[in-house]
């Protein structure tokens, strides 16, 4: 079995991975995990699937984008994987969540550190939004594993000395108190 | 994978609704430190307390970080201190309690529970000592907390104890007279007393518990208060009381999670089993922070009004169903506190001359745990003190249910009076007692109202 994974963007509309599943199962793909979100009025997916016999990313890319070009596609990118990399890390999982008054470059700042810290992103939401007196507002959360070589409160002291210079409330919790908190099996 | 909805609605409950764990109390049977002398159990209490609750606030603090969810306070409650004075003399109680005082410093902790006496049916001498010796205890020490069990399901009202209780909160309040009488706060008078209550002044260790474990009570009211009032904003006002109902419910089960949660993680780092959650809602004097404000949330405009006894029955009901799904190990009081000079809105209404000493009473008929810290004249008198919580024992035991009775009488104030206790027991205005002389006979008979027909369950 060889393993690939597809990146699809497009302007948002019906019809997208029906197409996309459709020129999938032409050439006798499995869908192992795929993941879909729409942002702003874009369409993006990610797909790992398997194939019995190689094909090389530039043909596999080939077929996908000719089997969904009535769809609009816009964006096709192909890689081949391996085993080894898809499997999940042991490193234990945080949510970082940071909101203040909007400003250009807040993403980076905490990407930066992250990206220092050897912290992996596995999810990352934003948005810019007004609070009650109409001021902009930016929200950011990611999802993050944290190496556990890293002491924790350290960790969270930087966090939020970043978030002083930027007059950011930030906080850095474990994922289990989100799941405790929502959800009726937990442990 | 988390959603942004979930990260973003427990993120509202823990920022800007003041999400907290209320108490994680280590509970510590010290039958063991039983010696021939008062400096022996002293020594063996401060060794015991000190082995055992080290590392118990820098292990809260740690796990609250973790989860961003702060531990406000940090306990030891110990199994009843009497039975260690059996065959002690006069000067021993004291000693202890010093010896304990001394142990709350030394870990960091905020206070010791379980300077307590259950005396149900009965009282020994060496339960007679411990009682006998609270005005000194309490006025010498400060993170020393004592209760006294008067009155169970079982056994029925030991009136010869509740007529005893009258006159030590007379002698305490007295005696601490330089603070307001603030030595009472540091008592709490029981019926059916729960033995895994995680919240002083009351918590104390039942017999039937293993050697050392953590129970914790939940947060406060604020993010109740705060719940229902989102969800009205979101409906313009057009909601019922089903709907509120179920609204508490679910902000119950999220609190809920969010401490036992915690709990687990302290009991499992420091190595001691894990006990119970208490869902009690116990305010602060902390704007926001009140059961009060939860009952203006559900319309009561005047606290105290009719219908405020509803309200608090809706209230407490939700707050158990919400918590008992999210939990197998709910225990404790798990109710909701009124008390009154820890909260604000309830101590306003004191002071506007909506809620009265009555309607309090009433109300303790549907929540946990009773009349509690209510600041009342210094001259009311002892027997008056004794039949207020004989009405409060008497609610208990017919009902099933705990109920308690913490009284401040101010030596020197009178009804309207604002006395101020300071930091999280609040300020609040004194209660007017009615009817101060007509229950003096009523008290002086003693024995004991027997059990009642309820309780030949068998």
């Amino acid at each position: 079995m060889f393993t690939y994974v597809l990146n699809i963007m497009s302007d948002d509309h019906p019809g997208i991975i029906a197409a996309v599943t459709a020129a999938a199962g032409e050439i006798g793909a499995n869908i192992e995990s795929c993941s879909q979100t729409v942002l702003g009025g874009y369409f993006t997916l990610i797909m790992i699937m398997t194939i019995a016999s190689e094909m090389s990313t530039d043909d596999l890319q080939k077929h996908i984008k000719e089997h969904t070009s009535s769809s609009c596609v816009i964006d096709v990118s192909v890689r081949k994987t391996t085993p080894e990399s898809l499997q999940a890390s042991k490193a234990e999982r945080f949510v970082l969540t940071a909101f203040g008054k909007d400003q250009p470059g807040v993403v980076c700042r905490f990407s930066e550190y992250l990206a220092d810290h050897e912290m992996n992103i596995l999810d990352m939401y934003g948005c810019r939004q007004p609070n009650l007196e109409g001021e902009m507002q930016f929200l950011l959360t990611a999802q993050v594993e944290i190496p556990s070589k890293w002491n924790l409160a350290l960790l969270q002291c930087d966090l939020q000395n970043i978030g002083k210079d930027l007059n950011f409330t930030v906080v850095l919790q474990h994922e289990n108190i989100f799941t405790a908190t929502n959800r009726v099996r937990y442990r | 994978m988390l959603n942004t909805d979930e990260i973003l609605s427990t993120i509202e409950m823990l920022h800007a609704e003041h999400l907290d764990v209320r108490a994680v109390t280590l509970a510590l049977n010290v039958n063991d430190c039983a010696a021939p002398t008062a400096d022996g159990i002293a020594q063996k209490l401060v060794t015991k307390i000190s082995t055992f609750a080290e590392k118990l606030v820098q292990t809260c603090d740690r796990v609250g970080a973790k989860y961003g969810i702060p531990v406000i306070n940090k306990r030891v409650a110990l199994s009843p201190v009497s039975m260690l004075l059996a065959g002690h003399g006069a000067s021993a109680p004291l000693k202890i309690a010093r010896a304990l005082d001394q142990a709350a410093k030394n870990c960091g902790i905020d206070f010791v529970g379980g300077f307590s006496a259950l005396v149900h049916k009965g009282i020994t001498p060496w339960e007679d000592l411990l009682i006998r010796s609270l005005p000194e205890v309490l006025s010498e020490t400060k993170q020393v907390c004592s209760s006294v069990n008067v009155a169970s399901r079982k056994a029925g009202i030991n009136m010869n104890a509740v007529k005893m209780m009258g006159t030590i909160i007379r002698d305490i309040a007295f005696a601490t007279e330089d603070i307001r009488g603030f030595g009472c706060a540091k008592l709490v008078v029981f019926s059916n007393v729960p033995e895994d209550s995680p919240f002083m002044a009351g918590a104390y260790m039942g017999v039937g518990e293993p050697e050392a474990v953590i129970n914790i009570g939940v947060s406060g009211p604020g993010v109740v208060s705060s719940a229902l009032n989102r969800f009205k904003h979101l409906h313009n006002g057009q909601v019922t009381l089903d709907q509120l109902a179920e609204e508490i419910k679910i902000t119950s089960f999220r609190v809920t999670r969010a401490g036992e949660l915690i709990g687990r993680e302290v009991a499992k780092e420091l190595g001691i089993e894990f006990g119970i959650v208490d869902l009690s809602l116990a305010p602060t004097p902390t704007v926001g922070d009140s059961v009060g404000e939860i009952l203006k949330a559900l319309g009561i405009a005047k606290i105290g009004a009719p219908g405020s006894t509803a309200a608090v029955a809706m209230l407490n009901d939700a707050v158990k169903k919400g918590g008992l799904f999210a939990s197998s190990s709910v225990g404790g009081l798990s109710g909701a506190f009124i008390p009154v000079s820890e909260d604000s809105a309830l101590a306003e209404a004191v002071g506007k001359g909506t809620l009265v000493l009555e309607k309090l009473e009433a109300m303790t008929t549907v929540c946990s745990v009773g009349l509690d810290m209510i600041a009342v004249p210094g001259d009311t008198k002892p027997e008056t003190i004794s039949a207020i919580i004989a009405d409060e024992m008497a609610i208990g035991v017919i009902n099933n249910k705990t109920t308690a009775v913490r009284i401040i009488p101010v030596p020197g104030a009178k009804a309207g009076d604002i006395v101020d206790f300071g930091g999280l027991f609040g300020s609040s205005p004194i209660l007017e007692v009615r009817n101060n002389d007509g229950s003096e006979e009523f008290i002086e008979h003693g024995g004991r109202i027997p059990a009642p027909l309820q309780s030949l369950t068998n």
